[in-house]
């Protein structure tokens, strides 16, 4: 049902979608007047993502060896060895808040809060916001879509809280995060129909809400205004997609579903994160690949034990190394993404050259759920602000937030700060 | 040696026992004096819980140092009802510390639980938030209820949030604009499944097989078939269709090819198409010919043309059942239903269409919705959609409809009409075209409106805060319908509703039985039970092909065990018998798959029945291969999360979590010189003092379940380890159990608390918000008021039903804390 703002080439297409279904392309791609030239996206945008593994890492198989500039990529992180320039590889870090005795429920709401989940919202208002959705605040005004929660677990992720109580619902199937991207419809005529529908819907939809509301008790009623809010936001969206674009625009066919194969399920969710990254469909994707104690088995890699009994590796080097197989399985599908954004030009560079991605865990040693030292790296450049290229290892204490609270810095959004976080990191 | 530190262990384990959950006698036959439970309360708990050292923020110097304890305890229920289950679940005193005896516990719980069921209070009649946002099952059933259409809520619909292990919790049903958005968009697609569209355009589907043997019948299809995929389609328009069956011929060997596969595609159960794949033609092309061969093969797999209407449809692309004999194979058979490696198999299709799309015939969902029509009943298309929206309405927003109603849905009507209008402008069709569009809209906003999406509870103008009132009629009737059927009301419920009637005590009682001998009611059997007893857990599982190739990939039972499950409770919620069966009874449905999981051989075909267990290991709902299973890991079983499940989701005493930093089993000492049995394992663990303190306690109740593997089948031996399985244990009391049979016996020594457990899930499930210390008085009095009803199904639900929880709210304060 809705238009993105840039071209997207039917290359761009059928790499970014088309190839991996192998299905007809060509009868969908059919342009679209939409304009680019007065679009915020004319400037230089500032681009997020947060992509987060669970169980951590082997940390002696994530961390290089060797620190500063000139270090031998780690066996984990070896797919991503082509774009050693464009990687900050961050060690030493601990994330102290999220220290819990119940590790899976807590340690991931924890990873881009830094705070302990049962004191969200105490210290103060904003205490337990994840730091993908401060970003938001900033950077979701510009786009159709402020920010995109996907995951390719089963069952559902808690990474991103938009408010202390509320955490935003993670999307896990391609095709519904196709339509969130591209939306309903068959033509540029179903879709401007289908865009109109929406709009006198949400309009008496507002109206029906009023009269509900009317007959509630107060409590009740907030709810009513929440649900307000959320037409008031879709409306807004619908007003921004209608605005006409001068620039064709070619969308490729929708996925079918989740596909079976897992490579190919990871795949896909990459692919549909380079394109909105690629048509500024938005600036903020927060990924979660699989879930918190993931039953997960990696029959693709010749791995039949459940993901999560295996993290308690309890110290047997075959159970560590197909640990280290799994985590290398996760960064070698990540690389593709990151190939994807350093392919795309985009203004004075390239996609990734204006984006901040942290690719990580939020625990450390799976086997006693620890949360020092945090295995995290940074690819991208933040539009010039993050150098890249090197391995900074922290002393011990040195804090996860801290990392948070640069990323956000670097990128020019003013927050105070996040949990725990101090001054930040100079050298990232 | 090795039972010497077993033995150690129980001893342990019976100081600190569980004898609350497991002890015959009913505590409160043998309660002492107040001044006998404080001395207890001082001597064990004081320790810690005082005003100086305040442990865990606690002190219990109020009460012991109180002239009138029971005044103590009405002052902070919360704290009481804490402890009551801490104490019900023996984690308190912590281990190590020292442990008041079995009876001393029961006699304190007791004393406690009668002090509680006496504090008067009102807070269990909330003023919380009790506007439900329909979650995804609710909104798929109530589609289906309400247009005749099946939508599947998981792909239309994002994931609700989970409160205390239920997806249906008013607090948790929240709404961002995502949703918004896709609710928008899952009412214009089922207007559009519902009305279908005369001139839709080509789509795709893709089906796949799912798990589940291709070499045997697939429920639904065509009898004298095996394998292959059975589709549910509706389908927008009458025309053309086309169907592309995934490769065959891939394999680099062409493995099988030398054997024909007469395949065959139908449509609602007739033949459309029929090909065979393989045998000695094909073999010879693509062993002898090659070049080319894969195309040439796969290429009579695609395009297969058909007709179609509008509408439901079935769509089954199968094999002609043909005798094995032809392969010897069979020999090779190391999986029970499989080694028919060479026999073809379906992976997925995908449907295309409609090509050349010709109109609309008739569909269960438009007669349904299309109860008057302009043409034949001579009416204005307006006068026509006026009554059509009526009826819709009503039962959509599941109360009389407004004037503001219709003429709402009549602008709808107006903007489709004219759409539709402009599509066919002069046309024969334009008419009629445009009153099709008109209703397809009007059904689109119907569904996005928020009095469809939203249930909710009104105050009444002339109360204060505080006070108390029942919730009307018509509020009721959605609330038992979202409980009893998760879905909405029918027209008995909404016309006896509208009269007042429903609230009547015996016209109340009636329709709970009325509606739960209601086949929609098996919501009760899956939605409810799969929720209760965290059956999600099972997704997750997918069982180890290496240590179970029986049981997995396309022998994966899980499917099987999951219907099996939903039966059988059905069974129980239905036939209204009492809730303790769901532990005991001897029946169960069973399908081939199933009966050989659970070694019974007489039991043939996919078809699922009814069966009288005559081996009692697999009586009621620990014998039963879903339960069993997801309590298990993928490779191997686990004692642990046997014994935990039984403690949290049975007994409802959910143990302490493990404290942080926990080593897990050392595999140092596993595995090198010799596999050990996951006892021997699990007694390494128990060696540290911090882990046998809940160890001990939860341990022997998952051994006794030991004989039956992580897929749930009965093993004399661990195959690994080949020593012969031990199921003995010593509960907490001393009971010494060994096997299901003791275990299920000593659960059934005190059904209350098992009923305790049912009662207090239901009434979460039932209210539709988290339950809190406040609701265990009612909880404790529904399970003792229904004892003499023989637990009986119905007793229980109209208890809950006729609850304050359930009928009554209270005003709430005027003004909000300063967050909005």
């Amino acid at each position: 049902m809705f238009l993105s703002k840039k071209h997207i080439s039917r290359r761009t297409a059928l790499q970014g979608v088309g190839a991996t279904l192998g299905l007809p392309l060509l009868e969908a791609m059919i342009p679209a007047s939409t304009a680019w030239a007065d679009t915020p996206a004319g400037k230089t945008p500032k681009r997020f993502a947060f992509i987060g593994f669970p169980h951590g890492a082997i940390m002696d198989s994530w961390s290089p060896k060797e620190t500063g500039t000139s270090f031998t990529i780690s066996p984990i992180l070896k797919p991503l060895e082509p774009f050693q320039k464009h990687m900050t590889i961050v060690s030493g870090l601990r994330n102290k808040p999220a220290e819990t005795p119940e590790p899976h429920a807590y340690i991931e709401q924890g990873w881009l809060t830094c705070v302990k989940p049962t004191e969200f919202g105490k210290a103060d208002p904003n205490s337990g916001v994840s730091c993908d959705q401060m970003a938001v605040k900033y950077v979701g005004q510009d786009t159709r879509l402020p920010s995109l929660e996907l995951t390719a677990a089963q069952g559902s992720a808690r990474l991103a809280w938009r408010t202390p109580t509320q955490s935003l619902p993670q999307e896990g199937n391609p095709r519904a995060v196709f339509q969130k991207l591209f939306g309903q419809g068959d033509t540029d005529q179903e879709r401007a129909q289908i865009l109109a529908e929406t709009g006198s819907i949400l309009d008496r939809v507002k109206g029906q809400a009023q009269r509900l509301q009317a007959s509630l008790g107060v409590k009740d009623r907030i709810v009513v205004s929440d649900y307000l809010d959320s037409v008031r936001e879709i409306e807004r969206r619908v007003k921004m997609a209608s605005m006409p674009d001068e620039r064709a625009l070619t969308i490729p066919d929708a996925p079918i579903g989740t596909p079976n194969d897992i490579t190919e399920y990871f795949k896909l969710m990459f692919d549909l994160m380079a394109l909105a990254f690629q048509a500024d469909i938005t600036r903020v994707i927060t990924f979660s690949m699989d879930r918190e104690a993931s039953m997960r088995t990696y029959t693709n890699l010749g791995i039949a034990e459940g993901f999560h009994p295996l993290s308690h590796h309890g110290n047997n080097p075959q159970k560590m190394d197909k640990l280290i197989q799994i985590q290398r399985y996760h960064a070698e599908v990540f690389a593709g993404f990151i190939k994807k954004i350093e392919a795309a030009k985009e203004g004075d560079g390239t996609v990734l050259d204006h984006s901040t991605i942290l690719f990580g865990s939020d625990m450390s040693n799976s086997d006693r759920h620890n949360n020092d030292p945090l295995p995290s790296v940074i690819l991208g450049h933040a539009n010039g602000k993050i150098k890249g290229g090197q391995h900074l290892k922290y002393p011990q204490d040195s804090r996860h937030a801290d990392l948070l609270f640069t990323l956000l810095q670097r990128n020019e959004i003013p927050v105070q700060s996040i949990g725990d976080s101090g001054a930040g990191l100079a050298e990232v | 040696m090795l039972k010497k530190s077993i033995s150690r262990i129980t001893v342990i384990g019976a100081a600190m026992s569980l004898a609350g959950v497991f002890v015959a006698s009913r505590p409160s036959q043998a309660q002492d004096s107040a001044d006998v439970q404080l001395a207890t309360i001082k001597q064990y708990c004081q320790g810690c819980h005082n005003d100086r050292a305040k442990t865990g923020g606690v002190s219990f110097e109020g009460i012991i140092s109180s002239v009138n304890p029971a005044a103590s305890i009405a002052k902070d229920p919360e704290l009481f009802e804490k402890a009551v289950r801490k104490l019900r679940g023996r984690v308190m005193p912590p281990p190590g510390a020292k442990q008041p005896d079995g009876k001393a516990v029961d006699s304190l719980v007791a004393w406690l639980e009668d002090s509680l069921d006496k504090v008067p209070t009102q807070a269990y009649v909330t003023d919380q938030v009790v506007l439900h946002r329909l979650n995804r099952q609710e909104y798929a059933n109530a589609v289906r209820d309400l247009l005749l259409v099946e939508v599947n809520g998981a792909e239309l619909l994002p994931q609700d949030d989970v409160a205390q292990g239920f997806d249906n919790i008013a607090s948790a049903l929240q709404v961002s604009p995502s949703f918004i958005e896709q609710y928008v968009s899952a009412a214009r697609n089922v207007a559009v499944k519902v009305m279908g569209k005369g001139d839709a355009r080509p789509q795709g589907w893709t089906f796949r097989a799912t798990s589940g043997s291709q070499l045997t019948h697939v429920p639904g299809l065509p009898l004298g078939t095996r394998g292959g995929i059975l589709a549910k389609v509706d389908l927008p328009a009458d025309g053309e269709y086309r169907i592309n069956i995934a490769d065959m011929a891939g394999q680099i060997w062409g493995n099988g090819m030398e054997y024909e596969n007469p395949l065959v595609v139908t449509l609602d159960n007739k033949i459309i198409y029929q090909e065979v794949v393989g045998g000695e033609e094909d073999n010879k092309l693509y062993d002898q010919v090659q070049n080319g061969a894969i195309d040439k093969l796969n290429a009579r797999l695609k395009n297969i043309k058909f007709q179609a209407t509008a509408g439901p449809h079935k769509i089954g692309v199968t094999f002609r059942r043909q005798s094995f004999a032809e392969s010897d194979d069979q020999l090779q058979i190391s999986t029970p239903g499989g080694g028919q490696d060479r026999s073809y198999r379906v992976n997925s299709f995908q449907l295309l269409g409609p090509f050349d799309a010709k109109g609309l015939s008739s569909t269960p969902s438009r007669e349904r919705v299309l109860i008057c029509n302009p043409a034949k009943d001579n009416k204005t298309p307006e006068a026509c959609a006026r009554e059509i929206f009526s009826t819709l309405a009503k039962r959509a927003y599941r109360r009389p409809v407004t004037n503001d109603d219709i003429n709402e849905l009549m602008q709808y009507y107006a903007d489709g009409a004219k759409q539709g209008g402009l599509r066919s402008p002069g046309s024969q069709g334009e008419s009629s075209a445009a009153f099709e569009a008109g209703i397809r809209e009007g059904i689109t906003g119907t569904l996005a409106s928020p009095f469809f999406l939203y249930r909710g509870e009104r105050v009444p103008a002339n109360l204060k805060a505080g006070e108390k009132y029942a919730i009307t009629d018509l509020e009721l009737a959605s609330k038992l319908s979202f409980f009893l059927w998760n879905s909405i009301p029918d027209d008995e419920l909404l016309d006896l509703a509208a009269k007042n009637k429903l609230s009547e005590s015996a016209t109340l009682d009636k329709q709970v039985v009325r509606m739960l001998a209601d086949p929609r009611s098996k919501t009760l059997g899956s939605n409810f039970v799969f929720q209760w007893l965290d059956m999600t857990r099972l997704d997750a599982v997918v069982p180890d092909n290496d240590v179970f190739p029986y049981a997995s990939g396309r022998m994966d039972p899980r499917n099987d065990f999951r219907t099996e499950l939903t039966l059988f409770s059905d069974s129980i919620f239905r036939e209204d018998r009492n809730v303790v069966d769901l532990l005991r009874a001897s029946h169960t449905y069973l399908n081939e798959r199933v009966a050989l999981q659970y070694g019974i051989t007489d039991v043939k075909g996919d078809q699922f029945r009814r069966v009288e267990l005559k081996d009692s290991v697999r009586w009621g709902l620990m014998g039963k291969g879903a339960i069993l299973m997801a309590a298990a890991y993928p490779n191997r079983t686990s004692p642990v999360l046997r014994g935990k499940f039984i403690l949290a989701n049975i007994l409802g005493v959910p143990p302490a979590n493990p404290p942080p930093n926990v080593p897990t089993l050392n595999d140092k000492d596993i595995g090198t010189t010799k596999a050990l049995t996951v006892r021997e394992m699990m007694a390494k663990h128990r060696a540290s003092p911090t882990c046998s303190s809940c160890h001990a306690v939860m341990d022997p109740l998952g051994f006794a379940l030991e004989n039956f593997d992580a897929t749930g089948m009965w093993r004399d031996k661990d195959r690994f380890a080949g020593v012969v399985i031990d199921s003995a244990g010593e509960l907490p009391d001393g009971t010494k159990i060994n096997g299901p049979d003791d275990l299920r016996k000593a659960l059934l020594r005190r059904p209350e608390q098992f009923v305790q457990s049912f009662t207090e899930n239901l009434l979460t499930y039932a209210m539709g918000r988290t339950r809190e210390y406040y609701d265990m008085p009612t909880v404790r009095k529904i399970v003792r008021d229904t004892a003499a009803k023989d637990y009986k199904v119905s007793a229980i639900v109209q208890a809950v039903v006729k609850s304050e929880q359930f009928k009554m709210r209270r005003v709430p304060p005027p003004v909000l804390s300063a967050s909005k």
